[in-house]
């Protein structure tokens, strides 16, 4: 019996663990792409808006990104696309350019502050006639105290949680030990309950790590 | 048969706990990317609450231990 319990646990690790690995994503990093391109947001050099260090926005706040082109390029007209990340590039702005300067302004809407706040990473591509300029950076859109995906996280959190422990108890009525008057063994269900928190606990921490980060 | 009586594992249930688990990783996600730690992309939003699915159903496909 404890051979097959055994194997279980090394069943789910070992599952657990290829996942992980499998699907790794790369490092969010943030900054500039194309040869002799310039840019900045608000301001600010790309390369120090990076998690840690993000633009602080608020509500009616404009993020211009704003940049020259590559010396010598030819400055016709050229398309500046801005995105912000969420799960995909969701495109917020396409605005066209003339000469030797892309960019772009986006106006945070009233929206997105009162019910999804939080650290967001806006992407910016310019394409001009022989030339191209890519750019990224984190922004941080404050919010109030409790905002609508704050009270929706920690309600589903909640109910997640409780549910994902109490799931590990057996179907009512269910025999598994006939004519036996076993009963449940506290410390072992604790102890394996704790080493399953702690895994994913672990995996926030990787995720967080390989995903962006710790605390902004 | 004299002595400790073995341990027996009576599993759970692993799709509630599947279930459950893809509810706490949304949870988690929202919550996090609220306190600024990451942001809301395909890792935090989509593998997370999948790993965390798939953790707790293994969890629960292991059960409770009796004696």
């Amino acid at each position: 019996m404890r051979g097959v319990t055994l194997r279980k646990w090394l069943i789910v690790a070992a599952l657990f663990g290829l996942a992980v690995a499998l699907t790794a994503p790369a490092a969010l990093a943030q900054g500039l792409e194309g040869d002799g391109c310039s840019a900045t947001v608000n301001g600010r050099t790309l390369d120090t808006l990076d998690i840690k260090h993000p633009l602080i926005v608020e509500k009616g706040d404009t993020v211009a990104l704003t940049g020259a082109i590559p010396r010598g390029a030819d400055d016709g007209p050229s398309q500046t696309k801005i995105y912000v990340e969420v799960v995909g590039d969701v495109p917020v702005a396409d605005e066209p350019g003339d000469g030797s300067f892309w960019g772009g302004t986006v106006e945070i809407p009233e929206i997105l502050t009162s019910l999804a706040p939080g650290v967001y990473r806006v992407k910016g591509t310019a394409t001009g006639p022989d030339w191209v300029c890519s750019g990224s950076a984190y922004i941080k859109i404050e919010g109030g105290p409790l905002t609508a995906a704050a009270a929706v996280g920690a309600v589903a959190a909640g109910a997640g949680g409780i549910g994902a422990i109490t799931a590990s108890k057996p179907k009512k009525g269910q025999v598994f030990y006939e004519g036996s008057s076993a009963t449940p063994e506290t410390s072992t269900r604790v102890a394996a309950d704790i080493l399953t928190i702690a895994f994913f606990f672990l995996m926030m921490l990787l995720l967080g790590i390989i995903g962006p980060s710790w605390v902004v | 048969m004299v002595g400790i009586p073995p341990r027996k594992w009576a599993p759970g249930k692993p799709f509630a706990g599947f279930r459950s688990g893809v509810l706490l990783g949304i949870g988690a996600a929202l919550l996090l990317h609220q306190l600024g730690w990451w942001v809301l992309d395909i890792n935090t939003l989509v593998l997370l609450p999948l790993l965390s699915g798939l953790l707790f159903a293994g969890r629960a496909w292991l059960g409770t231990p009796y004696r």
